[in-house]
């Protein structure tokens, strides 16, 4: 729980307006967020003012965060928002289709190997946006299902479901590139 | 930028999902161990100019205000600057595609949602009789207001506001804590158009003429560079001769918005003029109060402002003006001032600190003590308005 703790801390010197405090935030988050914000957003060339708008917003919205524990989930959902924003600005913004729940076990899904990222990141990119963004969470954050739900704004059983056919997905585009 | 300890322990602990995590951040030429340089500039200037913001909010009254014709130096100065503001907010729309990496439809559309933005401006005033001056100052634009705050050593000591809905401009000296408004006449209006991005963008459309300078880093950021000329792109309030204006502009290749913009010029034949705007932050949130004109308690009217009428430029040593309050009271040529108002005066050194010192409010005294041979005087003086 180390890293909790550590994590709390610097937010609790954040929402206090200490400098270097945002500074620590933003070397740990950027790498992944920004890797978020790509396969969310894979049309614009605006990136950058995209990632500086979410990090503008966390400095302008964090002494309103009650619970420090959950700034991860927090800080992608404002991330998701304001590609979403920029999407409506362009009206490209596609709804997502809605998804039946199915009971899935969690032994049945597939296990990714960290020594094939390369291929794993090709064939994450020819998914569906919706799958690929559940799985990109999941990967780069570690985060659980419910966290995943609560930055998507869905439940955790669509999460749960969306998760299992994206990795069997995900499986597939593997092999065909193997093939 | 240093690192936590936090940062680099968290680094150390390397299972399969964290594996996974960086190779899939390396994939996509994205180092997991932290932001990369320019992102950590990007970063701090956005911390910078929050803090500024915050800072820069003083709740302040707002007295009444008369008709005032403006004569402040400085004032003319940056009101003549700030035209190549619009420059900044509409140049890069030029028509006929001369830039192959800019995509002219989506600059436009980027450019008409651009509601406000933020920059630092220097200017450098040169002439072989006075020498090179320079100010910085950070400008904030919107279509309806633009205040500019001129900054020495950090600290504010001149600002301009111009609120074209309602056609006026404001100066603020806190040095002689001197205030002016000015009605802008249609006229001035007219002149100032220029600020609005649209009619920048006429101009342009006009002119469609420029020079490329192709691409360098400016400002960190990889630039391609145009330069243009049109004595349009400077304005000037009172009606200095402006010459051989000279504008570049630098943009951003990856996001089509300005990086900066230099703009030379020669005014009144004898003072060459730069001014450079850097580090624009586009759709910075500004509250329309921040637009209105603050002027502190306590200042004053030019016309409030009174002198005791002595001459400072060998200060501590006075000379006395003939037929003024000094004279009047007793002051001679050769004094030598130790207090004023009671206080030392060791700490002001320059001729004009020493001027904002003993002007003042008209009517009001100031108790002055001279040395004079081995005798030491004390007058009182009261301050009268400055003659016509």
């Amino acid at each position: 729980m180390e890293f909790e703790n550590q994590l709390e801390k610097i937010v609790h010197r954040c929402q206090e307006g200490e400098r270097t405090a945002f500074e620590e935030l933003f070397e740990m988050y950027q790498p992944r967020l920004k890797y978020y914000v790509r396969r969310l957003d894979t049309g614009s060339a605006n990136i950058d003012d995209t990632l500086q708008d979410i990090w503008l917003a966390v400095f302008k919205k964090i002494h309103k965060l009650k619970d420090a524990q959950v700034f991860a989930v927090w800080l992608y959902r404002i991330a998701r928002n304001k590609v979403y924003d920029g999407f409506r600005n362009k009206d490209r913004f596609v709804r997502l289709p809605e998804e039946d729940e199915i009971p899935v076990s969690g032994s049945d899904e597939p296990i990714f190997d960290a020594n094939d990222t390369e291929k794993l990141h090709t064939a994450l990119n020819k998914l569906k946006p919706y799958h690929k963004e559940v799985l990109t969470l999941s990967f780069i954050e570690q985060m659980p299902y419910q966290s995943i739900a609560d930055v998507v704004g869905c439940s955790i059983g669509t999460v749960r479901s969306r998760i299992f056919y994206a990795k069997k997905s995900l499986r597939e585009e593997m092999e065909r590139q193997n093939g | 930028m240093q690192r936590s300890l936090y940062v680099k322990k968290w680094k150390g602990k390397m299972d399969n999902n964290k594996k996974l995590s960086e190779g899939l951040l390396k994939a996509d030429g994205i180092d997991p161990t932290g932001a990369t340089e320019s992102e950590r500039i990007a970063f701090g200037r956005m911390l910078d100019e929050r803090s500024k913001l915050k800072q820069s909010k003083p709740g302040i009254a707002w007295p009444d205000i008369r008709r005032i014709i403006m004569k402040h130096k400085l004032t003319k100065l940056a009101t003549a600057a700030l035209i190549p503001i619009a420059i900044i907010l509409g140049l890069n729309i030029i028509p006929g595609s001369g830039i192959a990496s800019v995509v002219l439809a989506d600059v436009a559309r980027e450019i008409e949602q651009v509601q406000n933005c933020v920059f630092k401006k220097t200017t450098i005033l040169s002439s072989e009789d006075n020498g090179a001056n320079s100010f910085d100052s950070l400008v904030y634009y919107t279509e309806a207001a633009v205040r500019e705050d001129i900054f020495d050593n950090q600290k504010i000591t001149y600002q301009v506001y111009v609120k074209f809905s309602e056609g006026i401009l404001v100066g603020v000296d806190h040095k002689t804590k001197v205030f002016k408004k000015m009605d802008l006449s249609d006229e001035d209006m007219e002149k100032m158009s220029p600020v609005s991005p649209k009619n920048i963008v006429n101009l342009i459309l006009g002119k469609g003429k420029y020079k490329k300078l192709g691409r360098k880093t400016v400002d960190e950021v990889l630039s391609e560079g145009f330069e243009f000329e049109d004595t349009r792109a400077m304005l000037s309030m009172d009606k200095k001769k402006i010459e051989n204006v000279v504008t570049r502009l630098w943009v951003d290749v990856k996001t089509n918005l300005p990086v900066r913009v230099e703009v030379d010029c020669v005014l009144n034949n004898d003072t060459k003029a730069s001014v450079v705007m850097c580090n624009p932050k586009w759709d910075v949130e500004l509250e329309p109060d921040f637009f209105e004109p603050k002027i502190p308690v306590g200042y004053m009217r030019p016309e409030q402002r009174g002198l005791i009428g002595v001459i400072l430029e060998d200060w501590p040593t006075l000379k006395v003006g003939s037929g003024t309050a000094a004279e009047k009271a007793g002051v001679k040529d050769g004094d030598v001032v130790l207090k004023v108002n009671g206080n030392s005066i060791s700490h002001i050194k320059s001729s004009g600190d020493a001027l904002n010192l003993l002007a003042g409010k008209v009517g009001e005294k100031v108790i002055l003590t001279v040395k004079r041979g081995e005798q030491i005087f004390t007058f009182e003086i009261e301050r009268v308005p400055l003659p016509k």
